[in-house]
């Protein structure tokens, strides 16, 4: 096993670790901060696949602004401790018992499915889009961008047309989230006092 | 840039929808002091998509990729296929979704009046979750399904809630935006495996792939879809209803605004299945045997828990959402018997297309009288149709009329529907399947007729109520919808040809791979 290998599984071994810990833990702010952990992680795994750009997205969006929110809401709501909203025993018993199905199921599909040191031929011949670009030195034939740069990302969703759809889409649905956020959340002027009754007629009050 | 007039063209009807979405959600800025006429400003858009969209479908048939990725200096017919199609099924889809949308918006209109200060909100999310649906229609790559269909579900689970002052409203919309957080996770996973298998987020690369597995250089290609493409069908599942994705869709239809009832229970189920062919049939059908036995059983517990369930409950708008549920199963029905033969000129997946073509007409018309009583009587309870009949023949009678098409009554559009549906199953191979949709299809007559009786023959306890003022949008709907209840029940072979046509162009090859 080389190096990086070794590395590779140490930083798997770790994120599974913070998985089970946000997962498992009675503080949610001690959740919160396994999440933290996690992405921390997955921004490294970037790093092993030569991407530092989107690593470096990972860490300021993730596990930077988008934690921060998440901590600002635990805080903002006290909801420290979580054992009232624990499952009970026998829905516990199902989700267990479905994440091991699940999971057991997987890793015999990818075992059985893919024969052994087809998983390594599997990226040397069959993804050049990906595993080559992750070799280092590769470069994008047309621009000579290297592989994970911010250019390349660039390149490829604003060279070509291919990449508006999504690009777009996202912006509109961030406009849907944020319409959603001030119909749902909004105090006061919201829904009711411009809106007349308060209830539909002839529903009683709950 | 070559693109342009390309985009303009065979994108339009989703750009119309963009700035006529905007400009709704903007009315308040620019016209002040006036009565709001976003409802209007809707109707006026979703009808200009819809002219696009037609004219597109009259003028310049046949598959027309947009956002092509050529890379500069490439010769023609090297290019990426784009990300989004333009063809046949997507015009088909389009036009349901636009048809079904406005339907809804001329039947709701009068209810969301006094309900909501947010009606420019309200009518923009409508019109983003048409968006979203004509995406689905004509999604030619991963990212694009994955976005659209999550743009559709966040859009759902804010209409959903939109009467947030109505605890039951948003507790619906939290249950269903639980559950459809968690479907979308799976659908995301499964997706992440079918990129790393076939190295491409496009699907005609992926079908390529899928046809000959040889250039997928992986030993055991379909032992690795076979779950790959199980977490796809949960994410689709989840936005059709189909048993055991379902739980979230009684609470959410009985807690929406019923105008938002009637859109969930037609646009989302017409796009969830645009998505489930192109992919499913279109691109993976060398792979059935990865995915039938999955479907089947998916088929099989909507068909029987869908009319099951129907059976005991009060609320006619949850009993609706049991309904739909089953509808979807014998929808799938036809999904699932792949190769079957054709029948009255109908093969498996045009059994299908106009199975939903049927069903968006019928149970829209169904839904407009639902939103009729329940402005007039404030509840959509049983007991709310005591003696609908005296109150309202209009609609009482109608309300029967989609009843027996939803049962599968000749003459009616129903009856042609599931004819063809069940005899795509019988020839298709699943014939233990066509039995239980033929046994279960019996069954919703009970809960059906539960209604009927106490429209007809219930007596009203606290005297006679007078009768019921409807309304011109709802008038309107109801003789819209029955008119095409009765047409395409009477006179199907226009249809016929149409979804035959539709079907032939998303899947060419079937004939030929026909039976298994």
């Amino acid at each position: 096993m080389n190096p990086e290998m070794a590395f590779f599984y140490a930083v798997a071994l770790l994120m599974i670790a913070t998985a089970f810990g946000m997962v498992l833990a009675r503080d949610m702010v001690h959740g919160v901060l396994f999440m933290v952990g996690n992405f921390v992680l997955t921004a490294v795994l970037y790093l092993l696949l030569n991407a530092p750009f989107i690593a470096a997205v990972q860490l300021i969006v993730y596990a930077g602004a988008i934690m921060v929110l998440f901590l600002f809401v635990v805080m903002l709501l006290g909801a420290q401790d979580l054992s009232l909203s624990e499952p009970a025993g026998g829905r516990r018993i199902i989700g267990v018992a479905a994440v091991l199905i699940l999971g057991s199921l997987l890793t015999f599909v990818v075992k059985e499915g893919l024969p052994a040191g087809t998983a390594a031929g599997l990226a040397e011949e069959r993804l050049p889009t990906l595993a080559a670009f992750g070799r280092e030195g590769v470069e994008d034939p047309q621009s000579g961008a290297a592989f994970g740069s911010p250019q390349m990302v660039g390149e490829a969703l604003y060279r070509e047309p291919y990449h508006i759809v999504p690009f777009e889409l996202v912006s509109l649905l961030l406009l849907v989230a944020m319409m959603g956020a001030v119909v749902i959340a909004s105090f006061g002027k919201g829904g009711v006092a411009a809106a007349g009754p308060e209830q539909r007629p002839g529903e009683d009050s709950a | 840039m070559p693109h342009i007039p390309s985009i303009l063209t065979h994108f339009s009807p989703e750009l119309i929808l963009v700035v006529g979405m905007l400009l709704v959600l903007t009315y308040d800025l620019w016209v002040r002091g006036r009565e709001g006429l976003q409802a209007n400003l809707a109707i006026i858009t979703t009808v200009l998509a819809l002219v696009a969209t037609l004219v597109l479908w009259v003028t310049m048939p046949g598959s027309h990729p947009v956002f092509e990725a050529c890379g500069p200096g490439a010769k023609a017919g090297t290019c990426r296929p784009g990300a989004f199609i333009s063809d046949d099924f997507t015009h088909f889809f389009r036009v349901l979704g636009l048809l079904g949308t406005l339907l809804v918006l001329i039947s709701g209109q009068t209810y969301m009046r006094g309900r909501t200060a947010f009606k420019g909100e309200f009518y923009a999310l409508v019109l983003s979750a048409v968006l979203a649906m004509n995406l689905m229609a004509g999604a030619n790559d991963l990212i694009v399904i994955a976005l659209a269909i999550e743009f559709l579900s966040i859009t759902s689970y804010i209409l959903t809630a939109f009467l947030r002052h109505d605890g039951l409203s948003i507790e619906g919309g939290l249950k269903y935006f639980l559950y459809g957080s968690i479907t979308s996770a799976a659908m995301l996973f499964g997706m992440s495996y079918l990129l790393g298998i076939g190295g491409s987020t496009s699907v005609p690369a992926l079908a390529a792939i899928a046809r000959n597995p040889e250039l997928a250089q992986v030993q055991g290609y379909a032992n690795i879809m076979l779950p790959a493409l199980a977490l796809v069908l949960a994410g689709i599942a989840f936005k059709i209803a189909l048993v055991p994705f379902h739980q979230w869709s009684p609470d959410a239809y009985q807690a929406a605004p019923t105008p938002v009832t009637a859109f969930l229970s037609v646009g989302p189920k017409a796009a969830g299945f645009a998505v489930l062919i192109r992919l499913f049939v279109g691109s993976f059908s060398s792979l059935s045997a990865s995915w039938l036995g999955t479907m089947g059983l998916l088929c099989l517990l909507s068909m029987v828990v869908g009319n099951v369930a129907a059976l005991t409950q009060g609320n006619v708008k949850r009993m609706m959402a049991y309904s739909s549920i089953a509808q979807a199963g014998y929808m799938l029905l036809g999904v699932v018997s792949l190769g079957g033969k054709t029948l009255m000129g109908l093969d498996s997946v045009g059994a299908v297309l106009f199975f939903i073509l049927t069903y968006v007409f019928t149970n829209l018309g169904a839904f407009a009288v639902i939103i009729a009583v329940e402005q007039a009587t404030g509840s959509a309870e049983l007991g709310a149709y005591r003696g609908l009949m005296r109150r309202s023949p209009l609609l009482a009678v109608s309300l029967v009329v989609f009843f027996l098409s939803l049962v599968g009554v000749p003459p009616l559009a129903g009856f042609v529907a599931k004819f063809a549906v069940f005899g795509a199953a019988v020839t298709g191979g699943q014939v233990p399947l066509a039995v239980v949709g033929v046994l279960t299809g019996v069954v919703s007559v009970v809960y059906y007729f539960g209604v009927v009786r106490e429209m007809f023959f219930g007596a009203s306890e606290e005297g006679q109520p007078g009768p019921i003022r409807v309304g011109m949008g709802t008038t309107f709907v109801v003789l819209v919808a029955l008119l095409m209840t009765l047409v395409v029940g009477l006179w199907p072979e226009p249809f016929i040809t149409l979804a035959n046509n539709v079907a032939h162009s998303i899947a060419p090859a079937l004939q030929a791979a026909g039976g298994h």
